[in-house]
């Protein structure tokens, strides 16, 4: 098990980007159309495919969200991890680490990353 | 028919603005979005490795395959939208056509129709130039015209409705969405219906829950062809609701494929009930012939009919609501 928080987070930044561009080819769309006795078909394409990229560009928003939560939670263990690290052997907190890791597994099933981790 | 249009609204440009829009804004950046998800499944064994990285990996393969086919649907469909602009345009130029013409032949128009000539309409201002022979010639010079501009308008209006719903390349639906999906069901509702015809009109194919009716018992001796001239006596009905899924699949309106496979159904009932009633068909073979014959001759008047007694432009108003919308805002 080995996580990158920066990188990570990079990914984020980079759906997050290309989701705002997606956003933004609405701003290109024409007016109106007048496709004389085609308009009822031209209508139900330009409804279909509108509704397909409106789907795709929410499902990256929800992707950017869930990486930004699993970065920042990863952080936090690696935080928790360096400041063991500065433990003995000896101290009650020793095995705290380990503790933490199993938990970054678990917080990031509960943010759904790992639906299929309780069929594993 | 004594009149036609030549109505026929819609801007071709504006239909290939939103084709142009599709290719050149929408599929890019889909495009771009499946890419993102390439590169980042690409690094991510580099930078993050347990459960919940695989499940991530495993959604984001999921996401990567979709954004890839919507950005090639979205491509294909501008493709179609340019097809659409081009037929639109080719019937727009038809009618413009048959506009020149029919001013050229001072055809009648009210209404936004256009009507055929009368004989001694529109005729020179100058009594001695309108003898006999020369309204006669101008006469038949403007039926010519108007033959003309009827043959123009229909050619427009057919173009449009084979466009419309003779072109199976309307699948375009079928990848994620619903308007062709409509059609489909329509198709297949019709064609049930069709069955649910063939099966209430020849009561030989339920013969085991119904009695056989008296006019399509047949003479057998000792009932030794019982089911074999049920079933050839059939052969007419069966093969007309064969042909009925073959007329779909070439792409023939759901309702002239509903009206000849009715009206063939029942002609061959008919047509052995006519004959018997002559003393003819009461063996197996010659029932099967007259059967078929009689079903396929009927399917074949009844098409005859539809294609006859309807200008395209009926024809086109039962598959698009209106010929001349107008402008239309696009969907948010």
């Amino acid at each position: 098990m080995y996580f990158e928080s920066d990188q990570i987070e990079r990914w984020s930044r980079h759906i997050r980007q290309v989701r705002d561009d997606l956003d933004a080819a609405d701003q290109a769309k024409p007016e109106s159309v007048d496709a004389g006795p085609f308009t009822p078909l031209v209508i139900d394409m330009v409804e279909a495919t509108v509704a397909d990229y409106v789907h795709l560009t929410l499902r990256l928003g929800t992707l950017a969200d869930r990486l930004d939560k699993v970065a920042d939670y990863y952080r936090k263990v690696e935080e928790v991890n360096q400041e063991l690290l500065q433990v003995t052997p000896d101290s009650p907190f020793y095995n705290a680490g380990a503790i933490g890791l199993s938990m970054a597994g678990e917080h990031a099933a509960a943010w759904g990353l790992t639906k299929d981790r309780d069929q594993e | 028919m004594t009149q036609t249009s030549t109505q026929l609204g819609g801007d071709p440009a504006s239909i290939r603005a939103v084709a142009t829009w599709f290719r050149d804004i929408l599929a890019p950046r889909v495009k771009e979005a499946a890419s993102v998800a390439a590169h980042i499944l690409n690094e991510r064994l580099d930078a993050w490795e347990d459960a919940a990285a695989r499940a991530f990996a495993e959604q984001l393969r999921a996401g990567h395959r979709k954004a890839e086919e919507l950005a090639e649907a979205i491509k294909k469909r501008a493709d179609l939208l340019d097809e659409i602009a081009n037929t639109l345009e080719q019937a727009e130029e038809l009618m413009a056509e048959a506009d020149r013409l029919a001013t050229l032949g001072r055809l009648r128009r009210e209404g936004g129709w256009i009507y055929a000539p009368a004989y001694g309409e529109s005729v020179d201002a100058q009594p001695e130039n309108n003898t006999p022979e020369a309204l006669e010639a101008y006469y038949n010079s403007r039926l010519a015209i108007w033959e003309k501009v009827e043959a123009l308008t229909e050619q427009a209006y057919e173009m449009v409705r084979t466009k419309l719903i003779g072109d199976d390349s309307y699948d375009w639906n079928t990848l994620i969405f619903r308007a062709g999906d409509f059609v489909k069901e329509t198709v297949s509702e019709l064609v049930a219906e069709a069955k649910q015809t063939a099966v209430a009109a020849t009561p030989l194919l339920l013969a085991r829950e119904r009695p056989t009716p008296s006019f399509l018992r047949l003479q057998a001796p000792a009932g030794h062809y019982g089911l074999t001239s049920r079933v050839l006596t059939a052969a007419g009905p069966i093969l007309i609701v064969t042909g009925a899924a073959y007329e779909l699949y070439r792409g023939n309106p759901p309702e002239r494929v509903v009206l000849t496979t009715g009206v063939g159904l029942g002609g061959g009932p008919a047509a052995l009930w006519f004959a018997r009633a002559l003393g003819f068909g009461s063996q197996p073979w010659t029932a099967a012939a007259i059967t078929v014959v009689g079903s396929f001759f009927a399917a074949e008047v009844a098409g005859w009919a539809y294609d006859n007694t309807r200008t395209a432009r009926d024809k086109l108003l039962r598959t698009t609501p209106d010929v001349d919308p107008g402008p239309r805002p696009l969907p948010d």
